[in-house]
């Protein structure tokens, strides 16, 4: 009874395994990316990473104690085996020695490939070219998913996560056209522009990922669950990123550090839209010191969540008033920083759906062809909601503002007729602010 | 021989009469006490035997036997004192009582022979009334308190040697069963005058309608721009009690011990502002044999929580049964006691952790740090709040353009307005915001463009039946702010706006 339980299990595991191993076949694309990898280098590969995997882990030893070893040793491996050999502090071996004891490597390892995460130590193939020219790049990257292809451009689309309707739009946007020309998206996965741009993407067909502040198994913020599923799940749709380790909470002060990631992953920044003071302005400067351009969005001058944009372009950054322009430029950059292919126009970068490119519509089309104002037809109302609708903005305004602007006019009509508007969807409210929607 | 003296005691709100028997035998001396007591009562014991030797009697080498009847409901307070030491007395042959029956006794002793006051005198003169007593003999301190019952002889005593006087001179008896009048206060003196309250239109209306159809509401808006300001100046723009209101509350006041010399009745609403940190029994009520909670003390009248999110979920949670029943019902090992809490629930909070949302130019919350905080506050409770209104930060061309504003009695004269149309057609004591769903229909008529709208309205926002019968509710007393027998169109949409908005 008990020889054939146990039979069963190793049977069991058998078909785990083999499953595993085709799994790692089939998925690892980047390891696999001149397709000339045998079976033999796989396996020299996976244990090479399962020994990146366990220097990642040690607690105290960071990115650069890791490259001075690797330069001295050449191999994860034998960086492992020299058994604190090596100068360095005692309180760095103790480190090694403590975490060596309760580590089984190849264990471990195994349990990460069967949780779908790869991790993608900084002297592998594999790693991104690109982010190897940064400044600190992260020791090993943590993925779920898949990495963003090299053969494609990719550009960063950041913003605040506390946007107004019209950062919204062009997050929208900005993820499509972005999808439509087979651009890869990548982003921090955020609430707001991040996450809006990345769903967009997805919608349409093109590759987004998403660099997160904390481990690759845990979905940070809740609210973008879907998107990170669909992300985390195929090799199509793009990938879950991450320098933590799996398993690291998402805490504040990771949030600037991954940041570096999402410029250094990209050929170009854009921002979206953002406060006078923001987290973006973190990641525009990681992207200028890395080399990358930045553009901005324009936004309205009296809107407290355009100064940024804003900003940047009084300081310099690219305008991005011109979704074709825009494209172009995301284009030469690229082969720019390829320098051996030179560009022989856009036809090698089919949208990853379609075969044909869909039509791309320009900044100012967009904003026709969404009916962003055309909705708001004042035709319908009479007199008092008309003249309410004239003041409304997309930003919130408060009651007492409009009772102020609409002098003679008694709180219980205003009120009612704020109430009709809502009605009819014209506008939103919260608390007595009220604003249009678009 | 056994002497029997009727006492009264509270249970719960209602106070009932309770008969001591006293028994003078042979035996080893000593006081025996019986019939359910608690520990309070048992002491009472000694505090008679010392009373009674101070006031200059001896107690004889007997057994007394003291019985406290009916023996089935738990006794407790110090209102047992004084007829135990009558009972004492009379065995003793000190003194005589005739009309026992038409008699009550009530009052504690101290050591010295003086007659301390005692909790829960309206109740149980009250229910003395009822039972036909004629003579009530209580504490000079409840004196007054007991003189509102009015029908009644009411004598005050403030030592056990006047008791023993008066018993003994029948003619002292003889005293004017008066009714002192109510106290005669202005009901809205010291109350923050809302012509003090520069700006917020939206605010004033919706306290107006709040006070018109005594509706439950919510302030949500940025510190330091009035929420509390305009909740204190309420009571003033509420319309008076009438008398029966002032005895139900007051009942509710003299079994919680709050009533004394000075304030012997509670002529004007109560306005309760507990500070967050109050715990669910001091809430709600609680305690061996429960205490009225501030709910109950806030009956007919506001309870005021001011920073609602920042109040234990748990606490909040509590209020969910009263505010629907206008009681609440807590049982313990003694039994269960019914306390009346019919208040109205005013409320104020900021909308996120900084207080500015979403004032872009000012709130840096992120929205998952909003969502949390206005989290705090349940759904089901915010249901159950029919207005709800922002108070915003006043502009200063606001500042200038309302200089003039309104005073709390003019407020006051169209809410008595439209609260004499609610009397007429609700019945006498029917709050709009307390028609029952079977009376909405009679009750709450629409228009027919007003049906349409309600309809639209109801299809586009997603409401539950009871959001839909609140909107029904309030936009009741709007129209009868608007002296209107039907609902008509601005009415229902005016109500609309003031829905729920977190």
């Amino acid at each position: 009874m008990k020889q054939e339980k146990a039979g069963e299990y190793i049977n069991n595991e058998r078909k785990v395994n083999t499953k595993r191993r085709k799994y790692i076949r089939n998925h690892m694309h980047t390891a696999e990316k001149d397709g000339k990898m045998t079976k033999a280098d796989e396996k020299a590969w996976h244990k090479e990473c399962s020994y990146g995997y366990f220097w990642e882990s040690v607690p105290g030893i960071g990115i650069k104690t890791i490259n001075q070893l690797y330069e001295q040793y050449g191999s994860y491996e034998k960086m492992y085996r020299a058994d604190g050999e090596w100068g360095l502090t005692e309180r760095k071996k103790d480190a090694f020695f403590l975490q060596k004891a309760k580590w089984n490597v190849k264990e471990e390892y195994n349990r990460l490939l069967y949780n779908k995460i790869w991790c993608i130590p900084m002297h592998l193939c594999g790693y991104p070219d690109k982010l190897k020219e940064i400044h600190r790049p992260p020791s090993a990257l943590f993925v779920k998913g898949r990495l963003p292809e090299g053969e494609r451009p990719a550009v960063a689309v950041v913003g605040a996560r506390n946007c107004s309707p019209y950062g919204k739009l062009m997050a929208k946007e900005l993820g499509k056209i972005l999808a439509q020309n087979g651009i890869q998206v990548i982003s921090g996965l955020a609430i707001g522009i991040d996450g809006i741009s990345q769903r967009a993407a997805m919608e349409h067909g093109g590759a987004s990922f998403g660099i997160m502040g904390c481990g690759v198994d845990i979905c940070y913020p809740a609210d973008n669950r879907l998107i990170y599923e669909q992300l985390s799940a195929g090799r199509n749709r793009g990938g879950i990123i991450s320098e933590f380790m799996p398993g690291t909470k998402p805490l504040s002060g990771h949030f600037p550090l991954r940041n570096r990631i999402i410029s250094g992953m990209a050929d170009m920044l854009v921002v979206v839209e953002a406060k006078e003071r923001s987290g973006t302005f973190i990641t525009v400067s990681d992207a200028l010191e890395q080399g990358r351009d930045v553009y901005a969005v324009p936004g309205r001058f009296n809107d407290p969540l355009s100064y940024g944009c804003n900003r940047l372009i009084d300081q310099g950054a690219f305008v991005l008033y011109d979704a074709n322009r825009f494209i172009e430029d995301v284009f030469e950059r690229y082969t720019y920083r390829k320098k051996r292919k030179p560009c022989t126009g856009t036809e090698k970068y089919l949208p990853i759906t379609g075969t044909e490119k869909e039509p791309v519509f320009t900044v100012n089309e967009m904003l026709t062809n969404c009916e962003y104002k055309k909705e708001c037809g004042k035709d319908v109302f009479g007199g008092l909601e008309a003249e309410i609708l004239e003041i409304l903005d997309i930003q919130y305004v408060s009651v007492g503002d409009i009772l102020c602007a609409l002098e003679g006019c008694s709180t219980s009509e205003i009120l009612a007729a704020l109430s009709t508007l809502e009605c009819c969807g014209k506008v939103e409210s919260k608390g007595s602010f009220y604003r249009k929607i678009t | 021989m056994v002497s029997t003296i009727l006492t009264g005691a509270v249970y719960g709100i209602g106070g009932y009469l309770i008969t001591v028997e006293v028994d003078m035998a042979e035996g080893l001396p000593c006081i025996d006490m019986v019939g359910f007591l608690g520990s309070e009562v048992k002491e009472s014991a000694e505090r008679v035997r010392v009373a009674i030797k101070n006031g200059g009697y001896v107690i004889p080498p007997k057994r007394f036997t003291i019985n406290l009847s009916p023996a089935g409901i738990r006794k407790g307070g110090s209102a047992f004192d004084l007829p135990i030491a009558i009972g004492i007395l009379e065995s003793m042959g000190v003194v005589k009582m005739d009309k026992r029956e038409e008699m009550l006794i009530a009052g504690e002793l101290g050591l010295d022979g003086a007659v301390r006051s005692i909790r829960g005198v309206l109740p149980i003169l009250l229910a003395a009334k009822e039972q036909g007593i004629k003579v009530c003999i209580i504490p000079e301190a409840n004196r007054k308190e007991g003189e509102c019952v009015g029908g009644i002889r009411i004598i005050g005593i403030k030592t056990l040697k006047d008791a023993v006087g008066i018993l003994m001179n029948p003619v002292k008896l003889q005293v004017k069963p008066g009714k002192t009048p109510f106290q005669d206060i202005s009901p809205w003196k010291g109350i923050t005058d809302f012509e003090n309250i520069i700006g917020q239109p939206v605010a004033r209306r919706a306290a107006e309608i709040a006070a018109a159809g005594f509706h439950n509401l919510l302030f949500t808006g940025p510190p330091g721009t009035g929420k509390s300001m305009i909740a204190s100046a309420m009571p003033g723009i509420l319309p008076p009690m009438n008398e029966e209101e002032m005895l139900d509350t007051s009942k509710v006041y003299s079994v919680a011990g709050m009533l004394n010399e000075e304030q012997y009745f509670i002529a004007r609403r109560p306005f309760l502002n507990p500070h967050h940190t109050i715990t669910p029994q001091a809430l709600v009520g609680g305690g061996g044999i429960p205490r009225p909670g501030v709910i109950s003390l806030a009956n007919h009248g506001i309870l005021f929580l001011d920073e609602l999110p920042e109040f234990k979920r748990q606490t909040l949670d509590m209020l969910r049964q009263p505010l629907e029943n206008g009681k609440i019902t807590i049982a313990r090992k003694s039994g269960n006691y019914t306390y009346p809490c019919d208040f109205m629930l005013v409320a104020a909070m900021n909308p996120c952790p900084c207080g500015y949302y979403p004032d872009a130019m000012r709130c840096n919350c992120t929205d998952l740090e909003v969502k949390r905080y206005s989290g705090r506050v349940s759904g089901p409770l915010l249901d159950r709040i029919d207005l709800s209104v922002g108070v915003l930060r006043n502009s200063y061309e606001q500042i200038k353009s309302f200089r003039k504003e309104e005073s709390s009695g003019e407020i006051r004269g169209r809410v008595m307005e439209a609260r004499k149309r609610q009397r007429e057609r609700n019945g006498p004591e029917l709050f709009n915001s307390r028609i029952p769903v079977t009376h909405l229909k009679k009750f709450c008529i629409l228009k027919a463009e007003a049906e349409s709208v309600a309809e639209r309205y109801y299809s586009s926002m997603d409401m539950s039946i009871r959001g839909y019968h609140r909107l029904l509710r309030v936009a009741r007393t709007i129209a009868d702010l608007d002296g209107a027998f039907m609902i008509g169109k601005k009415h229902i949409l005016e109500a609309a706006s003031y829905r729920s908005a977190l």
